[in-house]
């Protein structure tokens, strides 16, 4: 297990620094002159030769790239162009997002599980076709357009719910008023990946020996289902979920530009927008530096739920 | 030497022409697949001749008849500027299949060769394109995509490449393990004692038996490009209005939620449409292909 975790730990760092490498080039292969965009539009050489000074783009390549990491291992990622560091933009935004993932999460493992053993055990009756259909439907419409959808119908029609925008924490009510939709749009296209993982791995289960002699023993088929056949498919279904934080991200990204919620995925398309070159490069290091780690994650968890992966 | 071994009499039947038969018979028997077979078809003839479908002229504004309700005359209505809607999702169809299909077809001529070589030879080629594979999937999808969309410039042709260059990883995995598996097969050491080289080996032998493999990945690539298009062009990323496509449609729709509800309703169930379309034909495929999925 030490070694598993040492190897897997190991991997995790090259990739991470290879993909610090590919962002801080990436970055510098937008075209414009970044000490235009960094000195305000500012044109004038000298006001030039200044911000290219500061921000050391007047040094070679390596240097300019030791020095960002070796900032960056110390919690600085710069200043962006309203002259506010980074760092500070992006923590406090990170807390936003990480809201909307946890809610949405929320919402697909309470649709996206339940629909997906119900689809398993009813496999070729009518429910199963219903839930099939409905999950299929679900993986096709792309959020953006239903987020749309349910602010004409919720907002504009119903005045149920507000259209936009993000209340903190601080207010738990207005903050579910505002998060409801949006965790809504998110969570429903992961809830038709799980319950599409969650019935394909729940009929492996359900064909396999151990249901068989569960069955044998006289065990009623409630406890069939729940304890044995549930239980062992939730291990395939932890790694899907790892490989859709991905998809979450982007999600998230989508789904805080059209509720207008100041969060970390709005961050990173006003960077691009506004082509804010230390904003983009820092809030792109912080999104692959969390996927890389949140997939150790998975992949440690895996290999706890799943003692056969770590010999391989 | 074959004609030997030949029985007398019986019907002589190519076993591929009986493969392909089977597979047709079998696919035949899915009405889903069938019907999305059919929608994506009209989709492609759709974005083929929509010069000649589209009642208008995309971007003709018309300021007399401004969010016009479905009439004879415009049957989805018109837009703020009074353009036709259908005109425009007929063309934003072209838009659309274009970057489906060109970003897949990119994807696949990069990331195949790739992912063979990898998985033929092993080794340190095998480590470092793994290696290049992971760190380009250690960016989230639309990141990467929308990373790639800042550097190139937002147009329906970067957003392409950006699509397409974002799809390669998935696309070498598929290839590198499809690879390892058919090497192991009897007939890859039958065709190098018959002095077969490695390309023949990798192009005669391997990779016709992934194309089901790949065929069944492209029907799910396919619409997550033209998704990832609309995204992209709805965060103003891809195509630039005024050109007609479906993501430009929805965001200027954005604007005129309260006013005009159905702008951001018919471009919406196009993409909708057309990714189920995909997906459906897909789910068939793999069912078909896949002996074990069958039931």
């Amino acid at each position: 297990m030490g070694g598993f975790l040492i190897r897997r730990t190991g991997a995790a760092l090259v990739v991470l620094v290879a993909a610090s490498m590919l962002v801080f080039l990436g970055v510098r292969a937008i075209p414009g002159d970044p000490a235009i965009a960094l000195g305000a539009e500012n044109r004038d050489p000298a006001v030039l030769a200044a911000v290219r000074h500061k921000y050391l783009l007047d040094k070679p390549l390596p240097v300019q790239y030791g020095h960002w990491i070796w900032l960056a291992l110390h919690g600085d990622l710069g200043v962006d162009q309203r002259e506010l560091p980074v760092a500070h933009t992006i923590v406090t935004r990170l807390p936003i997002s990480l809201e909307l993932a946890l809610l949405s999460m929320l919402v697909a493992t309470l649709v996206g599980l339940p629909a997906g053993v119900i689809a398993a055990v009813r496999r070729g009756k009518p429910s199963d076709y219903a839930v099939t259909a409905v999950a299929l439907v679900g993986l096709s419409v792309p959020h953006f357009w239903l987020g749309l959808l349910m602010i004409i119908w919720f907002a504009v029609d119903l005045h149920w719910l507000p259209a936009s925008g993000y209340v903190s924490v601080a207010h738990p009510l207005a903050n579910f008023e505002h998060m409801l939709m949006p965790a809504l749009v998110l969570g429903a296209g992961l809830s038709a990946v799980l319950m599409r993982q969650m019935r394909s791995s729940m009929l492996n289960s359900l064909g396999a020996d151990y249901v068989r002699t569960a069955r044998a023993k006289g065990l009623s088929e409630w406890s069939v289902v729940c304890h044995h056949a549930f239980r062992n498919s939730l291990i395939t279904v932890t790694t899907v979920m790892g490989l859709q934080l991905g998809a979450l991200i982007s999600g998230v990204v989508i789904t805080e530009t059209i509720f207008g919620i100041a969060g970390f995925g709005r961050l990173t398309i006003d960077a691009v927008n506004q082509r804010d070159y230390t904003l983009i490069q820092g809030v792109v290091l912080v999104s692959a530096a969390a996927y890389v780690f949140a997939n150790l994650l998975v992949d440690v968890v895996y290999s706890l739920l799943n003692p056969r992966i770590r010999v391989t | 030497m074959s004609a030997l071994a030949e029985p007398t009499g019986a019907p002589v039947v190519d076993p591929r022409a009986r493969r392909r038969r089977l597979l047709r018979r079998r696919f035949l028997r899915r009405p889903m697949a069938v019907a999305g077979l059919v929608v994506v078809l009209a989709f492609v003839v759709m974005a083929i001749f929509a010069p000649w479908l589209a009642p208008f002229d995309p971007s003709a504004t018309d300021f007399n008849a401004t969010f016009a309700h479905g009439t004879a005359r415009h049957l989805l209505g018109t837009d703020e500027f009074g353009r036709d809607q259908l005109s425009r999702i007929i063309w934003g169809a072209r838009a659309s299949m274009q970057v489906g299909f060109l970003s897949t077809l990119l994807a696949m001529g990069i990331a195949v060769p790739l992912g063979m070589v990898a998985g033929y030879y092993r080794g340190w080629i095998d480590t470092v394109i793994a290696r290049v594979t992971d760190v380009l999937l250690s960016f989230p999808f639309l990141i990467l995509a929308v990373g790639l969309a800042a550097i190139l410039g937002a147009s329906l042709l970067n957003a392409t490449l950006a699509l397409g260059i974002s799809a390669v990883p998935a696309f070498i995995r598929i290839a590198r393990g499809e690879t390892l598996a058919l090497r192991e097969e009897d007939y890859i050491p039958a065709a190098v004692v018959n002095g077969a080289n490695d390309a023949t080996i990798i192009f005669k032998h391997i990779l016709p038996n992934m194309t089901s493999t790949l065929l069944v990945q492209a029907t799910v690539t396919i619409p997550g490009a033209i998704v990832g298009e609309a995204v992209l062009s709805f965060l103003g990323l891809g195509v630039q209005p005024p050109k007609p496509s479906w993501g430009t449609m929805l965001q200027d729709a954005q604007q005129y939620l309260s006013q005009a509800p159905r702008l951001a309703v018919y471009p919406g169930l196009a993409i909708v449409l057309a990714a189920l379309a995909f997906n459906v034909l897909g789910d068939g495929l793999r069912d078909i292909l896949d002996p074990r999925t069958t039931r």
